[in-house]
């Protein structure tokens, strides 16, 4: 597999995968993964237990514990892979493309939960489970876009082109985003309005603290959760990345 | 109840299927990164 004539590939003198956080990588995986499941638990008791029931929706409001993270990091990697494919297209460099890759796939895990948690939500206190939402239409559609972009990554095509395609696609679906952030401002939807993030203030929406500070908790547990996992991903890639240079060298040899 | 109790297992089980996956891989990767470094010792040694 050459990259030559379109991508600077990462430096071979040292193995590939080491270049990801090669000083203290195991530093960041102890308190990335450890950091995940003690927030996790604290996430859990503030999610289920510390915040009170809510008046109007009973208890199923608490699934927003993790509907809304699980969005706001999709979104966030979804922004960072528009970030990353911009980059690559202007600097050429490898690197770049492995982490926009990445991202790409750990933030459609997220999407799926989004789209998995967010009906569960809207059974109970809609009475259906989905509706053609501008939000939820929007939300599917960046689903969609990203699913794309994976596809394009396992198309047989020459590298170069086909992190060029992904890149483009990358792009195209960051550019979606904020579009589907004032989704719910900018037309007449089902989805509730913003109540942490609005005009008034952080977390004006929330009528108890208590709402706020388990809502805090579960965010930075799951972004917490998003770095050890995207650690994970890039780390496969990287090996990925050397294994194909190691088969070009042995390809050579013969 | 029922709803809130789907919710919190399928995240946790779509998150467990996925890092399961991700390790599968990466073993996969790592046995052939082995054999390829071996095949390329021994020939270099040949």
């Amino acid at each position: 597999m050459s990259y030559a004539h379109t991508q600077k590939p990462a430096p071979p003198s040292t193995p590939l995968k080491e270049q990801w956080l090669e000083v203290g990588s195991k530093t960041y995986d102890f308190l990335t993964i450890g950091g995940a499941l003690v927030l996790m638990v604290g996430a859990l008791y503030l999610g289920l237990l510390y915040a009170p029931t809510e008046r109007i929706q009973g208890e199923a409001y608490r699934i927003i514990y993790v509907h809304v993270p699980v969005a706001w990091i999709a979104f966030l990697a979804f922004g960072l892979v528009g970030v990353m494919s911009a980059l690559y297209l202007w600097k050429k460099d490898r690197r770049l493309d492995i982490y926009a890759h990445s991202l790409a796939e750990v933030g459609v895990i997220f999407c799926t939960l989004i789209l998995l948690t967010g009906p569960i939500w809207g059974r109970p206190i809609w009475g259906v489970w989905w509706v053609w939402d501008m939000r939820l239409t929007l939300t599917l559609l960046l689903w969609f876009i990203y699913v794309g972009y994976l596809m394009i990554r396992a198309q047989d095509l020459e590298p170069g082109r086909k992190a060029r395609y992904a890149a483009v696609l990358g792009i195209f679906g960051a550019l979606t985003i904020p579009l589907n952030h004032f989704s719910v401002q900018l037309w007449r939807t089902l989805h509730p309005q913003p109540v942490v993030l609005t005009e008034r203030g952080f977390g004006s929406g929330l009528t108890d603290p208590a709402f706020l500070i388990a809502l805090v908790v579960s965010s930075v547990a799951f972004a917490v959760l998003f770095a050890a996992v995207l650690r994970q991903r890039i780390s496969l890639e990287w090996m990925r990345e050397e294994l194909a240079q190691l088969q070009h060298r042995a390809a050579e040899g013969q | 109840m029922s709803y809130l109790f789907s919710a919190f297992a399928i995240v946790w089980i779509v998150f467990f299927l996925y890092l399961l996956h991700l390790a599968k891989q990466g073993k996969e990767i790592r046995r052939d990164l082995r054999a390829l470094k071996r095949q390329l010792e021994k020939e270099e040694k040949g």
